[in-house]
């Protein structure tokens, strides 16, 4: 005997004002859902290689406004999420492979002198046609608050040390940095990790906002599966373990590059492809308002720092 | 007096695995489905992320996403000798709480029962004779068979992101697998976990003496996937924060993540929080279920009509809900006549502690629920019985969960509980130790049961579920031989310098963790006079009640019951679209 | 900043920093000493929510002989083990949250586990207080006044159950002060205890750090670096300074 459907207007005007407890049924913003009813026992969604990129709201897949009392969806923005790309094969990893994964890059590490290291980065080695790092990534590691370059001060060594070998390796794609990282060897990379690694950061401030990017820090969002972005870069993006860089004080132009590389695959020297997934999961309008939350330093445009936040 | 609240079609006690499952495919085909969750929405966000969740003492020692031992929790006893007593504070396993259940603070370890766990009693009468069996033991076969249950698993595979790397496809030895796996349609839909120093020591030197040892399955993703619901997980990062707490990540397989957004989008599917359930309410002549009495947030009774009624809460507390409500006959282990409660065990679980020197760094602190080199060697039927003289097998491995120094700072034995040399141990040790996992199975005894207390009520003032059990001696034989094996890999193993077995002994005691796996009580069986479900989970007695879960296990097998649950929970809801819905009544003629 | 590698028979291992930006990370070499051990007692500075001050003391004292100060570090009462429990202890875990208190009470057997009606607040009260009591009788004085042989002896004694505090079994009392400095030990210092992180350090635990994908693999590594509470990783203030106690 099934409830009559013909009075469903009032079962659910009394449900509504019946006093329960009740976690309401809320629009969840997913793209490529189960939403139609039809049970896909075998649907693995295999997706298609991603397109040229559209522009960001076409074809964004309509979706109802939360109804309350559930997290993550009031206010949800309707993105229009790339298509992500299909999984990539996890290199050497079968179930009988118990081997250590060593990095290449740990070699250069072992041996690195800061001194050494600062050399490299104030002269370069101009006989290979490799410029001074100080050129774009400023005299002490600090580099310029508006343009596209990552400062490294503070870095940690493991991580400019695996940037550089993947640039030298292509596992990370930049012209310039390629040519650079390919005239280095693995020992001069080791000293110019360990000088920058040695470096103060720029002061941080609290970063104050926007919103939107300050809930992707902290709270990340639900109806997208995504994470704190400070899960594994530290709130207000200080860093945490040693390849988990540090956002804070980079130049929004930097962060918004490096995102959108993610996003549609360009950079994919992140661990079995995260923070591409992720990338895929943000608007343009979110990286945008990210890189301008992370970009906040306690210098002002002209270098100085201001008295500190009380 | 209880207010009647509007019919629905179908009315799920538990928010868990088997209730999201069931509660969404229902709903998609068009029931109307409410889930009654006795307690509050728990999502990755807000409710998990970091950092204030990786905090050992509320997740692990103040039990915040574990059932309150304050307003529920169970009495125990050995035997029938003796009275049992309540379990005033949670230590011999940990049932959920909140949204999503124990699937939601689970560790991930993620296995499908063997073949020869399903038909147990035939296949060691038919190979072994029927003396291997203890006259104690309850053990009976499934009413149905691996093979088909096979696509349900895989579904619940795909379902949650089921990390490893198929050994056996199609009938097919895969390299790179699991040699003892039995036969799957399809392979994982992620790759094998990455796998810590420890582990690799523990497969080498398995490996050096003759064994299999592989990486073990996992149900944290090891890479971003879109599930088969499409929603999205993220990877694992073997953060140590597993065991007892909700993943920041979307990366460890719960209903929230895996299945309940796609749910809540239908107008016909509703999640009731704060609701506990007291009893399922029957019909005069109590054969059919009426619907269900629960106690909203504000203490108020409510009635909540339905067509059906399907048990989705934790295991034995499904059992629990079948004795307060009057459903099937109680057993009783004096006469040996009933069903509901029969047939109940835990999982035979014991280990081996090793030292290692001190150049060997095992940050125990990288890790997860379920990242570990584990073999199969012994597991199940793998190995000949004949010269051991039990049932049942279990699984050697070393997973490294958490480092978090609360609950680990491991010393050898002899180092006294306190002082300066015990602190002198704790820092030598911590980072220089590591334990051999042993999981076996458990058999069922005729005094290996559930009951209602007639002592001891909960804060509803409904008697507490009493556990009557002990470990049968196939048990500690079995774990002796076990843990023998394992103290001779561990002694194998490279920078060891000491090892202490530690095999499962009598009696059997609530002090010491032992698991969450808490089964059997409702059996899943072909004959009603030893079972309380059908082969669909339908209750004997009462056509329109189901039950899901381990509660339907007739025996535990070595291998983590949630593989096994949720494939069930599948095979359960499709008969029910395909044929219950139709028609209902009973799906199966005795 | 230097690196030392920390050498084994097979390897020479690097030690691996953990990359909180901008503090300088002291490698702590093995076995080395750690600072100087803080002042005692900031449990009497602090304002207590559940323990008197002869209370408190007494709490310092075991604490300082369960787990003592030495060279390998503070020790629980430095570390603030009688500040957390006298948090725990005013809240509701003390109150007896978590505990199933519905009679009717009767002794089990060891397997059935802590069968008394006694919450952790009632008990935690009730047995110091008997210790006190206990010690004026046979010692003449406190326990926490007695010599730290003397204090020994009383938890030796407490720990196999052969002082009478009747109708508190001074073992289970025993076991539950145990418990409680370890928790007061190990816990993030959020709750009190576990000051300056000591606890951590002296294990090596990185605390609320917890995102180890990148570095699981890396077999044997050393960890060195210094450990992050839940409060340090809250974007408190701007600072990167090294005061990330």
């Amino acid at each position: 005997m099934n409830a009559s459907r013909a009075s469903t207007g009032t079962v659910l005007g009394l449900m509504i004002v019946a006093p329960l407890i009740t976690l309401v049924a809320t629009a969840y913003q997913m793209w490529n859902t189960g939403g139609d009813g039809l049970v896909r026992p075998t649907a693995v969604t295999v997706p298609a290689p991603a397109p040229a990129r559209p522009a960001a709201s076409a074809g964004a897949p309509a979706t109802p406004p939360a109804t309350p009392a559930a997290p993550g969806s009031a206010g949800a923005p309707a993105a229009g999420p790339a298509p992500p790309r299909p999984p990539e094969p996890v290199p050497g990893r079968s179930a009988q492979d118990f081997s250590a994964h060593r990095p290449a890059w740990e070699a250069g590490l072992q041996a690195a002198k800061a001194e050494q290291g600062r050399q490299l980065a104030q002269a370069g080695k101009p006989a290979a046609g490799v410029q001074a790092c100080v050129a774009c990534h400023g005299q002490q590691g600090v580099a310029q608050p508006g343009g596209m370059f990552p400062s490294l001060a503070g870095l940690s060594a493991d991580y400019i040390a695996k940037q550089l070998t993947d640039y030298r390796e292509g596992a990370r794609d930049q012209a310039l940095m390629a040519t650079i990282a390919k005239a280095l060897s693995a020992e001069e990379i080791g000293h110019l990790a360990k000088y920058y690694a040695s470096l103060p950061p720029p002061p941080l401030a609290r970063p104050a906002g926007p919103e939107a990017a300050r809930k992707l820090d902290v709270a990340g969002d639900n109806a997208r599966a995504l994470p704190a972005c400070a899960n594994c870069h530290g709130l207000g993006g200080r860093g945490e373990g040693p390849l988990l860089p540090r956002l804070a004080g980079q130049p929004a132009g930097y962060f918004t590059a490096q995102m959108n590389a993610f996003r549609n695959g360009q950079r994919h020297n992140d661990d079995v492809g995260v923070m591409r997934a992720f990338a895929q999961r943000l608007t343009p309008q979110e990286i945008e308002a990210l890189a301008g939350y992370y970009a906040q330093t306690g210098r002002d445009a002209a270098g100085n720092s201001p008295a500190p936040r009380p | 007096m209880a207010e009647q609240l509007p019919p629905v079609d179908v009315a799920i006690i538990g928010g868990g695995w088997t209730g999201s499952i069931i509660g969404k495919e229902l709903a998609a085909a068009g029931q109307r489905v409410v889930i009654l969750e006795r307690g509050e929405p728990r999502w990755p966000s807000p409710d998990f992320q970091g950092p204030n969740v990786h905090d050992e003492l509320k997740y692990t020692r103040r039990h915040a996403l574990h059932q309150n031992a304050a307003t529920e929790t169970y009495t125990f006893r050995n035997n029938t000798r003796q009275t049992a007593l309540p379990m005033r504070r949670w230590q011999f396993a940990y049932p959920g709480t909140h949204l999503g259940g124990a699937g939601n603070h689970w560790s991930g370890a993620y296995y499908r029962f063997h073949p020869t766990d399903f038909n147990l009693r035939s296949h060691y009468t038919e190979r072994y004779g029927a003396g291997i069996f203890d006259d104690d033991l309850t053990c009976q076969d499934w009413p149905v068979s691996y093979d088909e249950l096979e696509p349900y698993f895989d579904r619940f595979d795909y379902l949650i992101g089921a990390s490893g790397q198929a050994g056996n496809l199609k009938g097919e030895q895969q390299e790179g697998g699991n040699p003892f796996e039995p036969w799957r349609s399809r392979p994982y839909p992620n790759p094998p976990m990455k796998v810590p120093y420890a582990p690799a020591l523990f497969g080498e030197a398995a490996r050096s003496l003759g064994y299999h040892p592989y990486v073990q399955p996992s149900a944290l993703a090891t890479r971003p996937y879109v599930n088969s619901e499409g929603l999205h997980m993220s990877a694992c990062v073997y953060c140590g924060f597993c065991s007892n707490f909700g993943c920041e990540h979307f990366a460890k397989a719960s209903p929230q993540v895996c299945i309940l957004p796609v749910a809540m989008k239908m107008d016909n599917f509703e999640i009731r929080t704060g609701a506990h359930v007291l009893r399922v309410e029957l019909s005069p002549d109590k054969k059919r279920a009426t619907g269900v009495t629960y106690v909203d947030a504000a203490g108020n009774e409510r009635f909540q009509p339905a067509d059906t009624v399907v048990l989705c809460a934790f295991s034995i507390n499904n059992v629990r809900l079948l004795l307060l409500s009057g459903i099937g006959k109680p057993y009783d282990p004096e006469t040996d006549t009933g069903v509901v409660g029969r047939n109940y065990t835990h999982q035979t679980t014991s280990g081996v502690n090793l030292f290692f020197d001190e150049s060997v760094n095992i940050n125990p602190f990288m890790g997860a629920g379920a990242v570990a080199v584990t073999m199969d060697d012994f597991c199940a039927d793998n190995f000949d019985h004949g010269p051991h003289g039990f049932v049942g097998g279990g699984y050697l491995q070393i997973q490294v969960v958490s480092g978090a120094p609360i609950g680990y700072h491991p010393t050898p034995k002899g180092t006294p509980a306190w002082g300066p040399e015990w602190k002198r141990a704790v820092r030598r040790y911590y980072n220089h130790s590591a334990s051999i996992t042993i999981t076996g199975s458990a058999q069922p005894t005729r005094g290996g049961y559930l009951s209602l207390d007639p002592t001891y009520q909960d804060a509803w003032g409904q008697p507490l579920l009493r556990i009557t059990y002990d470990l049968p001696d196939n048990d500690i034989r079995m774990s002796a031989f076990l843990t023998a094996k394992g103290d001779e890999i561990g002694k194998a193993m490279k920078g060891v310098v000491r090892t202490e077995p530690g095999p499962r002994k009598r009696p059997f005691s609530a002090t010491a963790y032992q698991s969450t796996h808490l089964t059997g009580g409702a059996a899943m069986g072909d004959d009603p006079s030893t079972s309380v479900v059908n082969r669909y989970g339908q209750v004997w007695d009462v056509p329109n009640v189901f039950v899901t879960g381990a509660s339907l296990f007739p025996q535990n097998s070595c291998f983590n019951p949630t593989g096994t649950v949720g494939a069930t929970a599948y095979w359960i809801v499709d008969k029910i679209k395909a044929d219950y819905l139709r028609s209902p009544g009973p799906l199966v003629s005795t | 900043m230097e690196e030392k590698p920390v050498l084994s028979r097979r390897h020479v291992l690097k030690a691996l920093t953990v990359g909180v930006p901008g503090a300088a990370w002291a490698v702590r070499a093995r076995g080395a000493p750690q600072d100087a051990h803080r002042e005692a007692a900031a449990s009497t500075e602090r304002t207590l929510r559940f323990f008197n001050t002869r209370e408190a003391q007494a709490m310092d004292a075991i604490a300082a002989r369960l787990i003592p100060a030495d060279d390998l570090g503070p020790g629980a009462k430095e570390a603030g083990a009688t500040y957390f429990l006298d948090g725990q202890l005013a809240g509701a875990w003390g109150a007896g949250d978590q505990l199933y208190r519905q009679g009717p009470f009767q002794p089990g057997t060891p397997e059935q586990g802590y069968q008394l009606s006694f919450t952790p607040a009632e008990m935690i009260r009730r047995g110091l207080a008997a210790l006190d009591e206990a010690a004026r009788k046979r010692d003449g004085k406190p326990f926490a006044e007695l010599d730290a042989e003397r204090q020994d002896a009383w938890l030796r004694a407490m720990q196999a159950g052969e002082a009478d505090f009747s109708p508190l079994p001074s073992a289970i009392f025993f076991q539950a002060l145990l418990e409680g400095v370890i928790e007061g030990f190990f816990s993030d210092p959020m709750y009190g205890g576990n000051r300056d992180m000591a606890g951590w350090k002296l294990v090596g635990f990185p605390g609320a750090y917890a995102s180890f994908s990148n570095d699981i693999e890396r077999h044997g590594v050393a960890w060195a670096g210094q450990p992050v509470s839940i409060a340090m990783a809250r974007p408190h203030d701007a600072h990167r300074k090294e005061d990330h106690g």
